[in-house]
């Protein structure tokens, strides 16, 4: 099926099911009869009386561990490496840059080993990379960490925190999606990520961003990662828990330079949206531009009744990354300025863009042809 | 929401049963859709489609724009199958939990459950409510009390999740 199918047949009425309706009616009938009565509802407890058992979960003493330091070797950490798909060549420029700190903090406690390897960071981001030894990720279940906590210099702040495990899957040249090793994946699998590496470690990411302009660099980070386990549901499970609070410290060493555009005005397309400047850097994008304050309308904010979204780059040599940055920042001030700060999923080399892509507005969802996008000309 | 909804939500609002079965009924197929993204099974569904409706008619006097009754109900839909879940995990220690959800024999929606367990499993929620529901991303941060940039993210990621499963188009 395809993914343009999935979210057609998602969209599609479906038949209640019976045990579903009946509930339902069931419901129904008792404020009938209650509102009859003139009674106010009595909400329904005990759902679960005789489905279930009842009993105590049993917890897991914590044994504190100490940091220590992994020896003097730096490398590269393989989730970020992977994850961003960086080459040699961009690996170099990076240190070449000061964009990266290696860390290489290491941290045991209940039998897990988690090391903080590096961190990249730019104006806008800072992406970090984890080791995870260890833990048992029960078959065909994915990783999480319940909590992830941060100061910097010393304070709490409300910048946006993104985080996961990295799951071995990689897109080649041909724009198959790939394991990271090359492998082809298996589509009719159930779950085709690979979270555990060859050697049993497991690699983690956290990414942080700032609409604020230099915020991080040179900041001291102190980060904790608590409890490690799977996803359920919705949300984190504690059946397959190793409870735990892995803590580190460094200082976030980054690069300010990125390549700075400044536009003469230049229209997105059709739109009433006017270009002001882009800040390409290998990590992230920050693109700003004006647009008529009043077709903002905040009761009704999303993609299409706001300002063109950006979505990606196309480069000198024709490749095209329409999916280049995760959701972002969006910033609006009055009477018309707007402004989109976004975490690139891949190294881009920065002098390579010739082109940034805007999502047209009647064309949201199909996201893999050249039609849909509006391109703007970087100078 | 169109004006037929809103008055039914008034009306229900002035402990109208009849008008408030008929505006929940229309909301039947946005409930389950929701509730079968977090639930495994119709069962479970059912028991949280249920609390659903008796909750919004306890509390529906607390709405005060009729016209957000949608963002409104799902987030009490989605808070009653969290805690649903919630409560199993800590009363389920003797039993041991089923290795595989208890998959319903529902062949009539058969197609859709397989188009459902086809989205990434961290970011099915948020992208039944933004693809299926026609939430936007804002009402979605409200219902599931995240940051809209996180419901963004998660909906890139989901997207590119299902797009890697598929292949790119070319």
């Amino acid at each position: 099926m395809r993914e343009e199918d999935t979210l057609r047949e998602l969209q599609e009425d479906i038949v209640i099911p019976d045990i579903v309706q009946k509930k339902a009616n069931q419901a129904f009938a008792q404020i009938k009869r209650e509102e009859n009565n003139n009674m106010r509802k009595q909400k329904k407890a005990g759902h679960f009386q005789g489905r279930r058992a009842a009993a105590a979960v049993a917890a897991v003493v914590l044994a504190i561990g100490s940091v220590t330091a992994v020896g003097a070797s730096m490398h590269w950490s393989k989730g970020l490496s992977k994850g961003l798909e960086i080459n040699e060549e961009q690996k170099e420029n990076l240190e070449q840059k000061g964009a990266t700190a290696f860390t290489m903090q290491s941290q045991t406690q209940n039998g897990i080993t988690v090391t903080a390897e590096q961190s990249i960071t730019d104006n806008y981001y800072v992406n970090i990379g984890f080791k995870v030894e260890g833990y048992q990720l029960p078959e065909g279940e994915q990783p999480d960490i319940q909590t992830v906590s941060y100061t910097l210099d010393g304070r709490r702040t409300d910048c946006h925190i993104d985080n996961g495990f990295y799951d071995g899957l990689s897109i080649n040249k041909d724009g198959d999606v790939v394991y990271d090793d090359g492998s082809p994946i298996d589509e009719n699998a159930e779950n085709v990520s690979r979270y555990v590496q060859e050697d049993g470690s497991m690699e983690y990411w956290v990414t942080l961003r700032s609409e604020k302009k230099g915020y991080f660099l040179n900041k001291d980070i102190h980060i904790e990662l608590q409890n490690i386990g799977t996803v359920g549901q919705a949300e984190f499970d504690e059946t397959n828990m190793v409870e735990g609070t892995w803590a580190f410290d460094w200082n976030l060493k980054g690069t300010d330079k990125s390549r700075e555009v400044t536009f003469d005005g230049e229209q997105i397309g059709n739109t009433e949206a006017k270009m002001i400047k882009a800040e390409i850097s290998p990590i992230s994008m920050h693109v700003e531009y004006q647009f008529p304050f009043d077709k903002y309308d905040e009761e009704e904010t999303d993609d299409m009744t706001v300002g063109p979204c950006f979505a990606g780059v196309k480069l000198k040599d024709g490749t095209v990354y329409p999916y280049l940055c995760d959701g972002g920042t969006n910033e609006y001030k009055e009477p018309d300025f707007y402004a989109f700060t976004g975490g690139n999923d891949r190294i881009i080399d920065p002098d390579e863009v010739e082109y940034l892509m805007f999502q047209k507005k009647d064309k949201y969802g199909d996201m893999y042809s050249d039609e849909y996008y509006d391109f703007v000309a970087v100078k | 929401m169109d004006t037929e909804m809103i008055e039914f939500v008034l009306r229900a609002q002035k402990r109208d049963a009849d008008a408030f079965t008929e505006l929940m009924e229309l909301q039947m197929q946005n409930m389950y859709k929701t509730a079968r993204a977090i639930l495994y099974n119709d069962e479970d569904v059912a028991d949280a489609i249920s609390d659903t409706i008796l909750d919004c008619w306890e509390k529906l006097w607390q709405l005060k724009e009729p016209k957000f009754f949608r963002t409104w109900m799902t987030r009490i839909l989605i808070n009653n199958c969290k805690n649903m879940i919630r409560n199993k995990r800590g009363i389920s220690l003797v039993e041991t939990m089923p290795e595989e959800p208890v998959q319903e024999r529902n062949y009539e929606n058969a197609e859709w459950i397989e188009a459902l367990n086809t989205l990434p499993k961290k970011y099915r929620l948020v992208m039944v409510l933004y693809y299926v529901e026609n939430f936007n991303t804002v009402e979605i941060g409200k219902m599931l009390e995240m940051s809209e940039s996180t419901v963004r993210s998660r909906l890139a990621r989901g997207r590119k999740k299902l797009a890697g499963v598929f292949g790119i188009a070319k």
